[in-house]
């Protein structure tokens, strides 16, 4: 077999917690409020999401469903990880490495990205 | 030249350096390459130049277990598998996939023995076999294609999961290749031949005669320096256990004739909306291609790509095989609608809002899957008898719960990184894209997600019949050596993909051609 020179390489840290779910819904690679250790935890509020991202009927669905399937999950820790600056464009990013990392949740089968699940599960109750 | 046994006086022997049973893209190429080696070729078809239900009926199969066809619609075993010049190949779908590495490696978390022989072996051979088939150069990644005939950009293409490309060329080896047998002065092949015995030596080590049939009830013989059984993963294994009864059957010493059958499980087991458009997401859907250098039928190639889980995630989680193709692509038809969730309008606003926009399409994740190897999954022996006489075989096919968790994994993993791709989202339906109402193709389907059942979901058939008479290292693992030689006999070989180890996550055929390619070469030296 050839090799295929544009394929994409993921390191092996990526690599590691791409495979470290053994399967939806669990969630892995933060601390149990998902903060750095010494650093303070940004939790976020209802005035945080509904600036960044509009409350859709769809991101609604998905968050109320979220918050009916994963009710022990605190959405307001999205933010516990966020390095400051634009939110939307910190968020996004946050979106893009939950997958890379696998930090992925099932909502009735949907592979999404915590932080994405939580920020629809605010939105959904703002 | 090409002969019918009906039509040779009875008691005919037959005889020929190799003689070859089947005429399926295993025996024709096994016959095609030793054309011009100095060895007479006797190749021994049941059926006739064209389909004859009369002989399409001596294929029946007794049928437990998992059942073949869509959800409640079984499919006949005997109508994915043809007995005529050409056998099967008279109706596949033409798509060639090597095999690769990772293929061959055990996966013991699974019980998946390793193949005995190393990727080269049947590598080197891939080559002769795409000119077999008619097909390109020995290439099946993306960015040679996309190279060659701008074929579109990928939606993911990492380590996790690649875009491979397949090359489909449905060559039917009795239309292909008829009239090169019917020239070939070192081959004979004899239509209607029905075999029905393989008669052991005294020894017990060597083959005496092959006992033929035809329907017209005439009986002859075929005695050879070397046999090889090239019927199919179901028919060989049959052959083998209704042949010499008073030893439980030819190779059979260890009890492992027939088990260990493995299809390709398919299904449409996720639906995704993606934020590329259709176009860009062309190279997924099948293209014909001019054949670099002239290759190909007529100059032409078609080319399709999929989406396969990468050889890192397969060896670090220990998961069998899983790709998908993506059914009814597009924007335009009525989605599935859901019973309760979320829906794929829904996910549509996941990708405005984090992603790079859209929706631009969607589609149906069509998966084909591998199992691993299971004892239990196998074919058998009836009380019944069919019109010459022979126990009619039985299939239990056994699709395991582990085979499904890999399955669901793998699915999860190729959501994720098309969600790390900001391609789309994926939601894995498992049992729970349910058929509903009128539509397109996917708009006759709705989801209910209180239906998902991760270990119980149906799987359907790829025409896939696969190691029911395994390669091995050793005689009490499997039922031929990796020279596909039946253990036990200086002269008795199998071909074909119920010699496979294990069953990779490919379509077989081009695998079939190249092992065949493989024990050409072996018997010529062998016999020379």
């Amino acid at each position: 077999m050839n090799e295929d020179a544009t394929r994409t390489t993921i390191d092996r840290r990526t690599m590691l917690g791409l495979l470290a779910g053994s399967g939806l819904g669990l969630l892995v690679g933060c601390s149990s409020d998902g903060s750095e250790a010494g650093a303070p935890a940004r939790r976020l509020a209802c005035d945080d999401v509904t600036g960044a991202f509009e409350a859709t009927p769809g991101l609604v669905a998905i968050g109320t469903r979220y918050r009916e399937l994963h009710p022990d999950d605190d959405p307001a820790d999205a933010g516990a990880d966020l390095p400051a600056g634009d939110l939307a464009d910190a968020l996004r990013a946050q979106v893009r490495a939950d997958f890379d990392a696998g930090r992925t949740v099932d909502v009735d089968g949907w592979v999404l990205a915590r932080t994405e699940a939580r920020v629809a599960a605010l939105l959904a109750t703002c | 030249m090409i002969v019918d046994a009906r039509e040779l006086a009875d008691g005919t022997e037959l005889r020929a350096d190799v003689c070859i049973v089947g005429s399926g893209p295993a025996g024709v190429t096994l016959a095609l390459e030793l054309q011009g080696s100095g060895l007479d070729v006797l190749v021994l078809e049941a059926g006739g130049l064209e389909f004859e239900q009369e002989s399409q009926d001596l294929y029946e199969v007794d049928m437990t277990g998992e059942l073949f066809g869509a959800e409640g619609s079984p499919v006949p075993v005997s109508a994915t598998r043809l007995r005529y010049l050409g056998g099967t190949s008279g109706h596949w779908a033409g798509y060639c996939r090597p095999l690769r590495p990772v293929d061959l490696e055990p996966r013991p978390e699974h019980g998946r023995p390793g193949w005995p022989i190393e990727f080269d072996e049947i590598d080197r051979h891939y080559p002769r076999a795409l000119e077999i088939l008619e097909l390109g150069p020995n290439r099946f990644d993306h960015a040679f294609w996309d190279d060659h005939a701008d074929i579109g950009p990928t939606v993911v293409n990492d380590d996790a999961v690649e875009t491979v490309v397949y090359q489909v060329s449905p060559t039917q080896f009795g239309t292909r290749y008829r009239d090169e047998l019917d020239a070939a002065g070192d081959i004979r092949v004899v239509l209607h031949a029905n075999v029905t015995g393989i008669v052991p030596a005294e020894s017990g080590r060597t083959v005496e005669r092959l006992d033929v049939a035809t329907r017209t009830g005439r009986r002859h013989t075929a005695v050879a320096r070397r046999y090889v059984v090239a019927t199919g993963g179901i028919e060989t294994a049959r052959l083998l256990l209704v042949s010499a009864p008073e030893r439980g059957g030819v190779g059979n010493d260890h009890d492992l004739v027939g088990r260990g059958f493995c299809e390709h499980g398919q299904n449409t087991l996720g639906i995704a909306t993606f934020s590329p458009t259709v176009d860009d997401l062309r190279a997924y859907r099948r293209a014909d291609v001019p054949g670099p250098d002239g290759s190909g039928r007529d100059g032409t190639i078609s080319v399709q790509g999929a989406l396969l889980l990468g050889d890192e995630a397969l060896r670090r989680e220990g998961l069998l095989g899983i790709e998908a193709q993506f059914l009814a692509l597009s924007l335009d038809e009525a989605p599935p609608g859901a019973v309760s969730g979320p829906t794929l309008a829904d996910a549509g606003d996941l990708l405005r809002s984090f992603d790079r926009g859209g929706p631009g399409a969607m589609a149906g994740f069509s998966v084909t899957a591998e199992q691993a190897p299971n004892p239990s999954s196998r074919i058998t022996l009836t009380d019944e008898v069919d019109a010459l006489g022979l126990p009619r075989a039985a299939l239990n096919w056994v699709v395991s719960d582990d085979d499904r968790r890999s399955i669901v994994r793998g699915l999860e993993i190729m959501g994720a990184r098309l969600g790390a791709a900001g391609a789309g989202r994926l939601q894995v339906t498992a049992g729970s894209l349910q058929p509903s109402g009128e539509g397109g193709l996917l708009g006759r389907f709705e989801v209910d997600p209180s239906k998902a059942d991760p270990t119980g979901f149906h799987l359907a058939h790829a025409n896939h019949h696969c190691c029911t008479v395994p390669m091995s290292a050793d005689p009490s693992s499997g039922v031929c050596d990796p020279d596909l030689k039946v253990w036990g006999f200086e002269d008795l070989h199998v071909a074909g993909s119920g010699a496979f180890t294990s069953a990779g996550v490919t379509s077989p055929t081009i695998s079939i051609v190249a092992l065949s390619v493989r024990l050409a070469a072996h018997l010529r030296e062998a016999l020379a």
